[in-house]
């Protein structure tokens, strides 16, 4: 427990090495650890979470004027990144086959570690979702997690019909759309599309575990060095808006 | 418990037309849903295992060649198209590792596959939203085929390793994460070559065994031929996706 606590990045630095060029890794001493981290901070990629949002936001906007680069998808960033990555940003997405990050971004290979599954939901007992953002952040160094809803998501639209008439879904979907009720609930007596406000609750909801999680997302976020915002993404025009 | 099991397939339409239609699509009756399913089989074909295991192995062949085909389905008309109900061929447990975007090696386009990723494609029930992910993939969305896809030197295996050979603990849920692969590492231990790509192959096809033994939902219509689940493995440099269960 002690040890968890006091882990040093350099410790993960490791381990995202090791990921990079093999166990051996492992074994070599800390200077190439040093290069490696310096090569780290070469890379052009933004420096604050700030620009990382900026850099995120005018992705979605080529995707969204059909202007879009299809960045970083060459054979030779592939060579390239498959020595090391370092994404700048960290998503929670929809599994949903409409909500790709790396299309609605416009970014390319190692750009963006990406967390997929129904509903964006988020829940310590979950820790595969929860463990792998807190590996983004620790060990890749990603300085903005985004938790990004989209429009007519079936997964909260269950959550709808589970808190409206008692449905009981098939094995574990029921557990995620237990997961998104207390959502709906915060929004069932507002004015305007139920689904839309809960799918925009859902995500708030999301971001504020995610800022109150210790004991690493909930530090990073007080010491400035993460920002954690929450989006929807517009199935139909491709925008993407950030809701909280 | 008998509610859950006799749970039909039209409720599912229901919520799967619902995430294309909306919340008043709920007043609606049963002509709408029969228009529903229709409207989702417009676009992608409906195929079997085998056939969309294919279309996948061909995306990637495409890939490794440095060619972008799948842009084509990247569009503003297919955005559109899709938009009103989705309908993948396909359900991709991956890595949330930034090189390992489904998308893009395997080039396809918007509505295509049905993407779960999670630190070192983990399958575990206490996970269930990556467990209930996938069964909403294959029994309400109707993709044939689930791959758990690996990649060579995957960090969270790198770390179940680590963990298992120096005892070092990491913080908070990502040493959950590692304590979930560490079976896979002690199975691979004694094999001749690399551990750390046996411990990366031992662990999707550890994945791949749960899933054809997952109640009450995978195994059934794994049983039945209606889904298929396969293990593949990518390769980071060459970009090659070998299937290995």
């Amino acid at each position: 427990m002690q040890d968890s606590k006091f882990i040093s990045r350099r410790n993960f630095v490791r381990v995202s090495g090791a990921a990079a060029i093999g166990a051996s890794f492992i074994k070599f001493g800390d200077d190439l650890l040093l290069v490696r981290e310096a090569s780290a901070e070469q890379a052009s990629k933004p420096k604050t979470p700030v620009e990382a949002l900026k850099k995120l936001m005018e992705g979605n906007r080529r995707f969204v004027d059909s202007l879009k680069k299809s960045p970083r998808r060459t054979v030779e960033v592939r060579k390239e990144v498959a020595q090391e990555q370092t994404p700048f940003a960290a998503i929670l997405a929809c599994a949903d086959s409409r909500v790709a990050p790396e299309i609605i971004f416009d970014q390319g290979i190692g750009d963006l570690f990406v967390v997929r599954v129904a509903g964006n939901v988020v829940n310590p007992s979950n820790y595969g979702v929860l463990g792998s953002l807190e590996f983004g952040v620790l060990a890749l160094g990603a300085s903005v997690i985004m938790v990004l809803g989209h429009s007519r998501c079936g997964a909260v639209a269950g959550a709808i019909e589970g808190v409206q008439k008692g449905t009981e879904f098939p094995g574990s979907i029921n557990n995620i759309v237990n997961t998104i009720g207390p959502a709906v609930e915060a929004v069932k007596d507002e004015p305007g599309d139920l689904l839309d406000n809960s799918i925009v609750s859902n995500v708030k909801l999301g971001v504020d575990k995610l800022k109150g999680s210790v004991p690493v997302l909930a530090d990073k976020v007080r010491e400035g060095k993460v920002k954690i915002v929450g989006a929807n993404y517009d199935l139909f025009t491709g925008e993407v808006k950030i809701v909280t | 418990m008998s509610k859950n099991s006799s749970f039909s397939r039209r409720k599912f339409i229901q919520i799967a037309g619902l995430s294309t239609l909306g919340a008043g699509f709920l007043d609606l009756g049963d002509g709408l849903l029969s228009i529903t399913k229709v409207a989702a089989s417009t676009t992608n074909p409906v195929i079997n295992g085998e056939e969309a295991l294919k279309k996948l192995m061909e995306g990637n062949r495409t890939y490794v060649q440095g060619l972008k085909t799948g842009e084509l389905r990247r569009t503003e008309e297919r955005r559109r198209e899709v938009a009103p109900g989705q309908n993948p061929f396909a359900v991709i447990l991956a890595c949330a590792d930034s090189r390992v975007a489904p998308e893009i090696i395997f080039n396809q386009g918007i509505g295509d596959l049905f993407v779960v990723r999670v630190a070192g494609n983990i399958v575990n029930p206490t996970n269930y939203g990556i467990l209930g992910s996938i069964e909403f993939g294959v029994k309400a969305l109707g993709a044939p085929l689930i791959m758990v896809l690996g990649h060579d030197s995957c960090g969270a295996v790198a770390g179940a390793i680590q963990a298992l050979e120096t005892g070092v603990k990491f913080p908070g849920s990502i040493q959950n994460i590692v304590t979930t692969i560490q079976p896979a590492v002690v199975k691979a231990k004694n094999q001749p070559g690399d551990l750390l790509h046996n411990s990366i192959i031992s662990n999707v096809k550890l994945g791949v065994n749960k899933f054809n033994n997952s109640q009450p939902i995978i195994a059934n219509m794994v049983k039945e031929g209606k889904v298929k689940v396969v293990g593949g493995n990518y390769d980071l440099k060459t970009g090659v996706v070998e299937i290995v269960a």
